[in-house]
């Protein structure tokens, strides 16, 4: 698979625990029609797994489950190749994540 | 919100819908969420949530065209390739076919485009014209060029003149001998060009005393110079004088008359004072016609004036391609024939992709099983017929390549001399051929995938089953690719017999084993008329001398334009022609061309000395005396009157048909008067073998003198039946290739019904049904099937009749012979290519039905 930059960044993202499309797309900047598409090619190469997040948490904030995009094993080792291979990608990111970022406009 | 996610969850495939949906809703939720936590502005929410619904649209877009375990693009064109390479046979006969109309259908338009579309790169090009001469020829003289340049006003707004020369160029390699031209100052400025090299001539070049420079043709800078750019300043000698060049010049020369020139050097005024080609540009408000009459004119002026022994003519002959209407209308036909045969290409490879497409089923089938949508199913068939088409169109526009090299051996003369360049394959061209195999996968891919696609998953099993309706479209397919092959078929056997008939005519003269010599400016070249006279009769009588020679003649001929012939005192018959071709010749003329005197006498060396004799041909005579003889009577010829000495057979000296009309008249003239005239060599054998010798000859005697045309009489001949040759050999071809395709179609559709019915044919042999009665059946219809082409195609070719009868020549556009032998000729065809067939399903045993069971 080809690793682009905007996949790197994804996968950075990823690897950085953020792990919900929208959280993805206000973390990087990149657009949905974007970020989307390469969590659907990164999950069809098995380098990202998905599941629903569990209902009671859901259930807590009175919306509906979302789908939550973690690496694999795989994806992990990936993500170290990516990390050498973008070393500009580090300082596009904050230390890893705790909270909601703030929404990309 | 939700109802546009609803709507864009639409693209998203069936199976992955409620999930997809469910994701983005929670996405959106949870976007909301945090929205209303920072307290943010609902309209900004609501735009940025609108612009995260574009990406939504990507993103079902992407699950659609890819989803999970779906090919690729990719992938989809490597299993095409491997599906292809498993069908070799197949896949070869779709490229051979297009190909072969892809090729033809680029070569032919390539040839119209160069012929017909292209302008001509001259300024003003549609006004420019070429006067011409005594004799018709390319030169005028001294009396004509000062009338034309004192009157130019009134019809022309820039004239040129500009001499031809013969030079022998030494000091870069080996000598080079080669036409030259003296030119004015603004020669190139006149035709709107630029040098491809250097620069043109200025005023001062043209000063008598200033530095000798030349400019060099495009085609000599290629040859001898091979291109190089640093040929500027360089030194040639010409006729042992050293000259600068200064410049190249654009291949677009070639299209003015004398165009095929070596070397152009400024006139400092001298060398165009006579015998001078001469070039003018008509004013936007005068037409042709009105140019014409104004020359007439002017021609009758001088003869007033500074009367000679003949007519003058000054004829304008327009430098622009201005063809007539029949080549025109011969280069359409040849262009509707192509466009016919490329219709025949894509109907065949459309049923050749309809065929494997119906024998796939049960592969497509068990695709469709395997989780391949009906959108790949579709996606695969079409992404074949591309790698078809795409290999198809590259081995198609290499056959064009080599199509135009060969055409441009078998153009006429005439149009070669319009193309600047050799005919080549250009950039347009190469794209339109592209084009055309983007159309002809769209033709013959759409077809057969939509059937694929609607009937991929109808069944699996192993054997394929074919409907009614799969016939029917595929025996339709079939005759229809027959009709346009009989329409092409018959062309080719009305051209075929029109030529035939051409080739009948007699000529009224012997055209072998004679040859004609034109020389060009004897006057600027030996001076006064009594040295060129003395030249002439030193030429004629070394010409006869030569071994081989028979006898030697002089003729110039010349046309007369709107001209009143009529018959003694009371103009019985008379008629005002728009050209009447007339021919002044010297006593010896007619034996030399081996033209029968049927009545009275030839002309002896009194007549051209009383100069009121004439002979006519048989044509004129009857026309103008049906009830009794010629000789003796009285011809006029505007307010001439001539007395009718002789009567010639029927002469065609302008080619079998007749391009300058039926009538023919011959002056008397002496061999000096006719110095600059055509040189007409009788010879014992073939006149090719002294063409060499007669060229010696003509150099030995003065090596400045340049040879304008040395051809036999054959060639002459060939020259004026070029454009009817041309277009039979051209459509020949196509019609030959619309056959054969038509014949695979035939041959694969037999076979086709042959494989499909192979469990009925054994189970009727098994019953007692004779070998014999099969094969007949699949020649029957076979022969059914091509009938309903003839017919179908005879019916279009009665239709399009009146469109070709102006270039046929004898022949109606009805002729039976012709239409009759086309039909028979496809019946035969059909029958040839339903024999294998038939031959194989007289062979199916009643074990092969039992097996099938």
């Amino acid at each position: 698979m080809r690793i682009t930059f905007p996949t790197a960044t994804v996968l950075y993202a990823l690897a950085r625990g953020h792990g919900y499309g929208f959280e993805i797309i206000d973390v990087t900047g990149l657009g949905a029609g974007t970020v989307y598409p390469i969590l659907r090619r990164l999950e069809t190469a098995e380098l990202v797994a998905s599941s629903w997040e569990p209902v009671e948490r859901a259930r807590a904030e009175s919306r509906p489950p979302r789908r939550n995009y973690r690496m694999t094993a795989v994806g992990e080792r990936l993500a170290e190749e990516v990390r050498d291979q973008y070393p500009a990608l580090a300082g596009l990111f904050g230390s890893p994540s705790g909270g909601e970022p703030e929404p990309a406009s | 919100m939700d109802g546009l996610l609803r709507v864009i969850s639409i693209l998203v495939p069936r199976s992955r819908r409620a999930d997809w949906l469910a994701e983005w809703r929670a996405e959106i939720a949870h976007d909301f969420m945090l929205a209303a936590r920072r307290r943010q502005s609902g309209a900004w929410v609501q735009l940025r949530l609108v612009r995260r619904l574009a990406g939504a649209v990507a993103d079902a877009l992407w699950l659609r065209l890819r989803r999970s375990g779906a090919p690729g693009w990719g992938w989809t064109a490597r299993d095409a390739t491997r599906s292809l390479r498993r069908h070799p046979g197949f896949a070869a006969s779709v490229v051979v076919t297009l190909a072969l109309g892809v090729g033809a259908a680029t070569a032919i338009f390539t040839l119209v485009d160069g012929l017909m579309l292209e302008p001509i790169p001259f300024e003003g090009a549609d006004r420019l014209v070429s006067v011409n001469g005594y004799g018709g020829g390319l030169t005028v003289g001294a009396e004509e060029i000062a009338a034309l340049r004192e009157d130019a006003g009134r019809v022309f707004d820039a004239t040129v003149a500009y001499a031809p020369r013969s030079l022998l160029m030494t000091g870069s390699g080996d000598a080079w001998s080669g036409l030259a031209w003296y030119v004015e100052h603004h020669f190139l400025e006149m035709l709107g060009l630029a040098p491809a090299l250097g620069r043109g001539f200025t005023p001062e070049d043209a000063q008598p005393g200033s530095e000798r420079v030349v400019l060099l043709s495009h085609e000599l800078w290629r040859q001898v110079f091979a291109r190089a750019p640093d040929v500027l300043g360089r030194t040639v000698e010409l006729d042992g004088e050293p000259f600068t060049v200064i410049g190249v010049l654009p291949p677009t020369l070639r299209r003015l008359p004398l165009g095929l020139v070596h070397f152009v050097l400024p006139s400092t005024g001298e060398e165009v004072r006579d015998q001078t080609s001469f070039l003018a540009r008509l004013q936007t408000s005068v037409t042709l016609e009105v140019a014409r009459e104004r020359m007439s004119q002017l021609a009758r002026e001088l003869d007033r004036t500074h009367p000679r022994e003949s007519d003058r003519s000054l004829g304008l002959v327009p430098v622009q391609r201005n063809q007539a209407e029949e080549v025109t209308r011969g280069l359409w036909t040849l262009l509707a024939a192509v466009l016919c045969l490329l219709l025949v290409a894509c109907v065949n490879a459309a049923g050749l992709l309809f065929v494997r497409g119906v024998v796939r089923r049960p592969e497509l089938a068990l695709r469709g099983a395997l989780g391949s949508s009906r959108v790949d199913i579709v996606r695969h068939v079409l992404v074949e017929s591309a790698i078809l088409a795409l290999a198809a169109g590259a081995a198609g526009v290499l056959l064009a390549w080599i199509a135009i090299r060969g055409m441009s051996t078998l153009l006429p003369a005439h149009l070669i001399r319009f193309s600047y360049t050799t005919v080549e394959l250009d950039g347009r061209v190469l794209a339109a051929a592209l084009a055309m195999t983007v159309l002809t996968v769209l033709v013959s891919g759409v077809l057969p995938a939509l059937e694929a696609g609607r009937n991929g998953a109808v069944r699996a099993g192993r054997s394929v089953t074919v409907s009614r309706h799969d016939v029917r479209v595929r025996t339709g397919v079939q005759v229809a690719q027959l009709a346009l092959a009989v329409v092409l078929l018959t062309g080719a056997a009305l051209f075929g017999r029109s030529f035939a008939e051409l080739m009948d005519v007699s000529l009224g003269y012997d055209p072998d084993r004679i040859l004609l010599l034109d020389l060009v400016s004897l006057e600027r070249v030996h001076g006064a008329p009594e040295r060129t006279a003395a030249f002439a009769r030193e030429l004629d009588a070394r010409l006869a001398a030569l071994p081989g020679v028979v006898g030697v003649g002089r003729v110039a001929w010349g046309l007369h334009t709107d001209v009143r012939v009529g018959s003694g005192d009371d103009d019985q018959g008379a008629q005002t022609l728009e050209m009447l071709l007339h021919s002044s010749v010297d006593p010896g003329y007619f034996g030399v061309m081996g033209i029968e005197i049927v009545e009275g006498r030839a002309f002896t060396s009194g007549d051209a000395e009383v100069s009121s004799t004439v002979i006519v041909d048989r044509d004129l005579a009857v026309a103008l005396w049906p009830d009794g003889r010629a000789v003796g009577r009285t011809l006029r010829i505007r307010e001439r009157a001539l007395t009718v000495v002789g009567v010639t057979e029927d002469v065609k000296l302008e080619g079998p048909s007749d391009p300058y009309g039926p009538w023919l008249i011959f002056y008397p003239a002496t061999r000096d008067r006719l110095r600059g005239a055509t040189s007409v060599i009788r010879t014992t054998g073939d006149p090719r073998a002294l063409l060499p010798s007669v060229r010696a000859l003509v150099q030995e005697l003065d090596p400045r003198q340049p040879i304008a045309s040395l051809r036999t009489g054959r060639q002459v001949l060939g020259e004026s039946v070029a454009d009817p040759r041309f277009l039979l050999v051209v459509l020949s071809v196509l019609a030959g290739v619309a056959v054969t395709l038509g014949a695979i179609g035939v041959y694969g559709l037999a076979t086709f019904t042959v494989v499909q019915r192979t469990r009925e044919i054994g189970v009727r042999r098994a019953l007692g049904a004779q070998a014999g009665r099969v094969v007949r059946e699949v020649v029957t219809r076979g022969l059914w099937i091509g009938l309903g082409g003839v017919a179908i195609g005879l019916a279009a070719s009665v239709l399009v009749a009146g469109f070709v009868r102006s270039l046929l020549f004898g022949v109606s556009p009805l002729d039976p012979l012709a239409l009759g032998g086309a039909a028979l000729a496809l019946l035969a065809a059909c029958l040839v290519a339903t024999l294998l067939p038939a031959r194989r399903a007289a062979r199916v045993q009643p074990s092969e039905a039992l097996r099938l069971e």
